[in-house]
């Protein structure tokens, strides 16, 4: 198998897992629903009949045990209870850890058959008796006589000896795989099965395609028998104990030869009984083509006899008449093409009545037997085809010359699914574009001041704006593709929702809103830990129990509710929780024990900001919150991911009536506009989001309040501070003039900022400092320049937090 | 060039399909159940050579499928190979009196649909 399927299957069936999941619980939910039952049957199906593609028997075998209790939930034998969807669910999770496994090493584990016989074992045992989709092959093969699920080359005998096998009972399967080295061993395997006990039935073939003829070894037996035999299974052992290891004996069940073998009433359209059926010739010096067209001429016989509504014979004639018409071209039987169209005729006229196209059939297979050749009407013809069959040339090898359509777009599917590494990796070649055009810029200045050509320096910067512009484009188109809608993020809480609640004893209603709402894959995928905490927080001690909550005047269900919605560049997503809420109150007095706060802090502070110190690091453990406020673990955590993502938190609390947070993230946050500003010797940037504006000031509009410094910028005052002094750099000599002077906004608060100087605003790819570096705050990342400096970019969110 | 219509709702059952006739020079298109099957076989310009049918899809199986086919003018000859996970004989039973050609069990063996394919729509000559 390619590896391109590999990737499609991993892909489709991840989806079809996480719709497995989402149909699962709706279904707890909603009771036995007919449609929904069906459609989760159908994904595991799909699921199945997609991973038979690849040698992962386990994995195969538990999806399969898995469609076997739908099946039997779908046709009303079996109801689920929520037990049973604990243990499908929990397969299903199993099969999600193959998918990874798969994706990361291409095979699964040598603990997988083990895992898989657990699971498929816990999942059969829910199976309820009297479906037939339920053998156990354990049970099976503990009872003697027991039938077991049939093999499936059972297909391979023709359908009228089925039909006589079954009026005879049960009978056994044997598929014989002789030892390659059987010749030297002294094993005769045709004779080992001609001398079968009541055989019925059997054939020979090849075990795989036949090599090329120089390649071919006549030592090395690589054939396969298949038998029926009608003696008793010992009797077949006994026969079979010397290759008993080459031997996979079943006992096949009468019913399984022929469904229909009893219900002989129904009209079914028998051929005319004079034409007698020629079997396959069982010579093996046939050429492999000329073998594979006598067993689909055999198929379209089987096709012609099979029961029939008067409605499909005209088709099923067509058709036939078609395949024939190729085949019999294969074989070179032109009398029999020249006698086609009549024999089409006929049949067609008389619905169910195929008598003249069998006996064309017929006479095709006696033709190509060739031991014993029968005396044919037509000397000439006949001795032309016995003479051309077997030099056919062997056609495949040859047919390839056609090469696959290019150009025909409107043929090709519209949706591409694309491994989301290959988009990242675009993403970064524009990023690196982005940064890389901003080295032209310094280009032109270099032509002015060190070269002196000023139409150079002009010219390169005409180059720059297109160069510009097209990688904006580029970037948006590439940041288009990259945009998933936020419900990825959402889709495992209907399972987090349930299993949580039903272990807290809780009855929980979960509300999803928005989740068509779009963002760049990292920041969904960035979202989705803080998310699943302060999920998991709602429910842990938002919601209150039943009881509690009928005390309260409360329907015992809570429900909580999250909601995602854009908003200009950014997205904004809700978690709102109708439960017992918080007190501002209780936190304040928690915060001033922790000494977090001075007591004329706590003064100050405001309800509503009382509430955001549940974020504080250092202020929620789950043991003392939990049991105080019903808010807890680990809020500092979320907020910081929220942070590294660019992102801003609130919250919002009514005690008794519940809590809602507001997440707001960036639309996407792969290129970042920073200023450059200079502070000494050193640039820094500043993001460009948070700068209100830049402008110069003389010195003597500085106001001394105390030992703080402030302007008065249109009737406002605005704290001012000097960025040397805040970074600790050695003071700048003191400025002749105007001071350079940015006016930043941090949410709702704005400051001064002194700098030496207000450089360019640049595009940059932020990365965020690693290793030691990353433990300071003060710094939001590093930037790559244009001209291969690297720039720190400030963080002024927490700059303002050490005022 | 021959062109084939492979019928399933699984993606990545039809890449396979897809990829093995394609490399046998087919021209080959896909529709996920029996409807779209349907209008796309009875829309083409250039008809189809050949359906390769799953029999389990949403919407209409493939047994309705053939069935359909079957009893359109347009479509009726086209020949059918029907491919299940149903290894007992009751599904190719079932498939044969539909009107399928051929009924293999899933996975099918890729040569040997290759060349069964190519049989069944004349691609091999002398």
């Amino acid at each position: 198998m390619s590896a391109q399927l590999l990737e499609a299957f991993l892909a489709e069936a991840r989806e079809l897992l996480e719709q497995i999941g989402t149909l699962a619980l709706e279904l707890e939910q909603q009771g036995q629903d007919a449609d929904l039952i069906n459609s989760l049957f159908r994904a595991v199906h799909t699921l199945k009949g997609g991973s038979g593609l690849f040698d992962i028997v386990p994995f195969t075998q538990v999806v399969h045990a898995a469609e076997d209790i739908l099946s039997q939930v779908r046709e009303g034998q079996l109801e689920l209870t929520p037990e049973h969807m604990d243990q499908l669910l929990s397969a299903m999770d199993q099969i999600g850890f193959w998918l990874d496994q798969l994706e990361s090493s291409g095979t699964l584990d040598d603990q997988a058959p083990a895992i898989s016989e657990r699971f498929t074992l816990a999942l059969r045992s829910i199976l309820g008796g009297g479906g037939d989709s339920a053998p156990s092959d354990s049970a099976a093969e503990s009872e003697e006589a027991a039938p077991d699920a049939p093999p499936d080359w059972l297909l391979r005998v023709p359908e009228a000896k089925r039909t006589e096998l079954a009026q005879q009972g049960n009978c056994i399967a044997i598929l014989y795989t002789p030892d390659e080295q059987c010749f030297f061993q002294g094993h005769d395997p045709l004779l080992t099965i001609n001398t079968l006990p009541n055989l019925a039935w059997w054939q020979i073939a090849a075990r795989e395609p036949w090599p090329e003829l120089e390649a071919f070894d006549p030592y090395r037996c690589v054939l396969g028998i298949l038998a029926l035999s009608q003696a008793p299974l010992e009797d077949v052992r006994h026969h079979l104990r010397y290759v008993s290891d080459q031997i996979e004996l079943s006992i096949v069940a009468a019913s399984d030869l022929d469904p229909d073998a009893t219900p002989a009433a129904a009209p079914t359209v028998e051929d005319a009984p004079e034409v007698s059926d020629q079997e396959l010739p069982d010579d093996q010096t046939l050429n492999a083509t000329t073998q594979l067209v006598l067993e689909l001429l055999q198929e379209q016989r089987d096709c012609l006899r099979a029961q029939v509504v008067p409605e499909l014979w005209t088709g099923r004639v067509a058709s036939v008449g078609a395949v024939l018409r190729h085949l019999l071209t294969v074989l070179n039987h032109e009398d029999l093409i020249a006698q086609l169209p009549e024999a089409l005729a006929q049949s067609t006229a008389n619905s169910g009545q195929a008598a003249a196209l069998l006996e064309m059939i017929n006479q095709a297979l006696e033709r190509s037997r060739p031991p014993a050749p029968q005396p044919s009407p037509e000397p000439a013809l006949e001795a032309a085809a016995s003479a051309e069959t077997p030099t056919e040339p062997e056609p495949t090898t040859e047919r390839r010359q056609t090469q696959p359509a290019a150009g025909k777009d409107d043929n090709r599917q519209r949706v591409l699914k694309v491994d989301a590494e290959r988009i990242d990796t675009l993403m970064d070649l524009v990023g690196e574009l982005i940064v890389a055009k901003n080295a032209l810029p310094f280009l032109a200045r270099r032509a002015v001041e060190e070269f002196k050509i000023r139409p150079l320096s002009k010219e390169i910067k005409g180059h720059f704006n297109i160069l510009n512009r097209i990688a904006e484009e580029m970037q948006g188109a590439v940041m288009q593709v990259r945009m998933i809608p936020v419900g990825t993020a959402f889709q495992r809480f209907p399972r987090l929702v349930r299993d949580i609640s039903r272990k807290l004893g809780k009855q929980v209603q979960l509300e999803l809103q928005g989740e068509d709402t779009e963002a760049d894959k990292n920041v969904v995928s960035d979202l989705s830990d803080p998310l699943i905490h302060l999920v998991r927080n709602a429910l842990d001690h938002g919601i209150e129990t039943p009881s509690e909550r009928i005390e309260s005047g409360k329907p015992p269900t809570g429900r909580i509710r999250i909601k995602a919605h854009q908003q200009e560049d950014r997205v904004l997503i809700e978690i709102n929780d109708d439960g017992r809420g918080m007190d501002p109150t209780v936190l304040k007095r928690k915060a001033y024990e922790k000494g977090l706060l001075t007591e004329e802090a706590l003064e100050r502070l405001t309800d509503q900001e009382a509430l955001q110190l549940i974020f504080a690091a250092g202020f929620s453990t789950a043991e003392s919150i939990s049991d105080l406020s019903g808010r807890g673990v680990g809020m500092d955590v979320v907020r910081n991911a929220v942070q590294r993502a660019s992102g801003d938190i609130i919250l919002d609390s009514t005690l008794g009536l519940g809590t809602t947070v507001r997440l707001s993230l960036p639309l996407s946050m792969t290129v970042t506009q920073v200023m450059i500003i200079r502070v000494g010797d050193e640039d820094f940037g500043v993001i460009f989001d948070t700068v209100r504006e830049t402008l110069r000031l003389p010195q003597n509009e500085v106001q001394r309040i105390k030992q703080h410094e402030a302007i008065i910028l249109r009737e406002r005052l605005l704290p001012l501070h000097r960025l040397d002094h805040l970074l600790g750099l050695p003071e700048t000599s003191p400025q002749q003039g105007d001071l350079s002077v940015l006016v930043v906004g941090v949410g709702s608060t704005d400051f001064a900022l002194v700098v030496d100087d207000v450089r360019e605003g640049v595009d940059v790819i932020l990365k965020p400092l690693e290793g030691v570096m990353s433990s300071f705050p003060l710094y939001a990342g590093t930037a790559l320049l244009g001209d291969g400096r690297v720039l720190l970019v400030l963080n002024l969110k927490e700059l303002l937090q050490c005022l | 060039m021959k062109r084939a219509l492979v019928v399933d709702d699984a993606l990545t059952v039809r890449l396979y399909h897809r990829q093995l006739l394609e490399a046998i020079g087919f021209e080959v298109e896909e529709a996920a159940n029996g409807i779209e099957a349907l209008e796309k076989g009875l829309s083409t310009p250039t008809p189809f050579d050949l359906f390769l049918v799953d029999v389990n899809m949403p919407k209409m199986d493939g047994y309705r499928l053939v069935a359909e086919m079957r009893q359109s003018q347009e479509l009726q000859a086209i020949p059918v190979i029907m491919v299940s996970t149903e290894s007992r004989p009751r599904g190719r039973d079932l498939a044969l009196q539909t009107g399928a050609n051929l009924y293999l069990v899933k996975p099918a063996n890729g040569a040997l649909l290759q060349q069964q394919a190519q049989l069944l729509v004349g691609a091999i000559e002398q």
